[in-house]
């Protein structure tokens, strides 16, 4: 009876440190699948970041189109309609 | 004999010239009116080829106003009810036109396509400089979510203050109003010439703050 209640502790003990080394190794940062993820995640970001650094500067060099638009429309000469007389 | 002779060379002479003005006449006052109506038709062909092209420029007007996205819905529906009044107007004057015959009065009204409605003048100029505007407004939303830099925060409000009061400046000129009112236009184009320089200036200090940040 004595003996069987050993048996139950090193059980216990025993599970609770596979338990323990088990976390340890799914959460640790070192781990390929963690860096793995974590790698992904920074890539995503930095697309992300490029994606729109590069949206805003084709959004700047685009207002060049629109400043000539204006600069046009404020230039334009009236065709004189009373050129036939 | 011989001053008989000379009578009737005079006289023949005098019958011939007579003769040409009265078959010369109604030749010429004939082609004097097809000329005169040949210009007409031209002069209308003309007029109502100018209305035609604004309102085409108007219709494109529309379409440009209706997708910029940082006006009030107010500027917004004020600013196409004055495009629509306007090509209304202007296809109303193509049907007196087209049905007058005088040409003096012709001439009032193929005037008045350029004097009164002043659609190249004015409202070109508007919905261009309201369209870059709104160009601006929107990199201003974008440039301010990529940035905690106050400095470059302060450029970035003062273009966006710049480019909001040349909208709201122009939003309320009439042709009426023209040309006195064209310094508005251009006092607003310079104001977005001045909001893009600090726009492209924070742009250079962002990258700077990225470059530094990635070199620590």
């Amino acid at each position: 009876m004595e003996n069987n209640k050993d048996w139950l502790y090193v059980g216990l003990a025993t599970l609770t440190i596979i338990g323990i080394i088990g976390f340890s190794i799914l959460n640790n940062p070192n781990t390929d699948r963690s860096t793995q993820l974590k790698g992904q995640t920074q890539n995503q970001a930095t697309i992300e970041q490029t994606a729109q650094s590069a949206d805003i500067d084709t959004l700047l060099n685009d207002l060049d189109f629109q400043e000539n638009q204006v600069n046009q429309s404020l230039n334009d000469e009236p065709i004189d309609v009373l050129s036939d007389d | 004999m011989k001053k008989n002779i000379f009578k009737i060379i005079i006289f023949t002479i005098c019958i011939l010239l007579v003769g040409s003005i009265v078959v010369a006449s109604p030749i010429t006052q004939s082609e004097k009116a097809a000329a005169a109506a040949a210009l007409i038709s031209k002069q209308k062909t003309r007029a109502i080829e100018e209305i035609n092209r604004r309102v085409v420029s108007l219709n494109k007007a529309i379409d440009k106003v209706n997708v910029v996205k940082k006006i009030t819905n107010d500027q917004k529906n004020a600013l196409v009810a004055q495009v629509q009044a306007e090509k209304l107007v202007l296809q109303q004057l193509k049907e007196k036109i087209n049905t007058d015959v005088d040409k003096d009065v012709l001439l009032i009204d193929r005037k008045t396509i350029v004097q009164k409605y002043r659609t190249f003048a004015l409202f070109e100029p508007r919905i261009a400089i309201i369209t870059y505007a709104d160009k601006i407004l929107n990199l201003v939303n974008l440039m301010d979510a990529e940035t905690t830099d106050d400095n470059v925060k302060i450029k970035i409000i003062e273009a966006k203050n710049k480019a909001q009061k040349a909208i709201d400046d122009v939003s309320i000129l009439t042709p009426e109003g023209y040309p006195g009112n064209r310094s508005v236009l251009l006092a607003s184009r310079d104001l977005l010439t001045a909001a893009r320089q600090q726009l492209n200036e924070a742009r250079v200090m962002m990258k700077q703050t990225i470059n530094s940040s990635v070199s620590e």
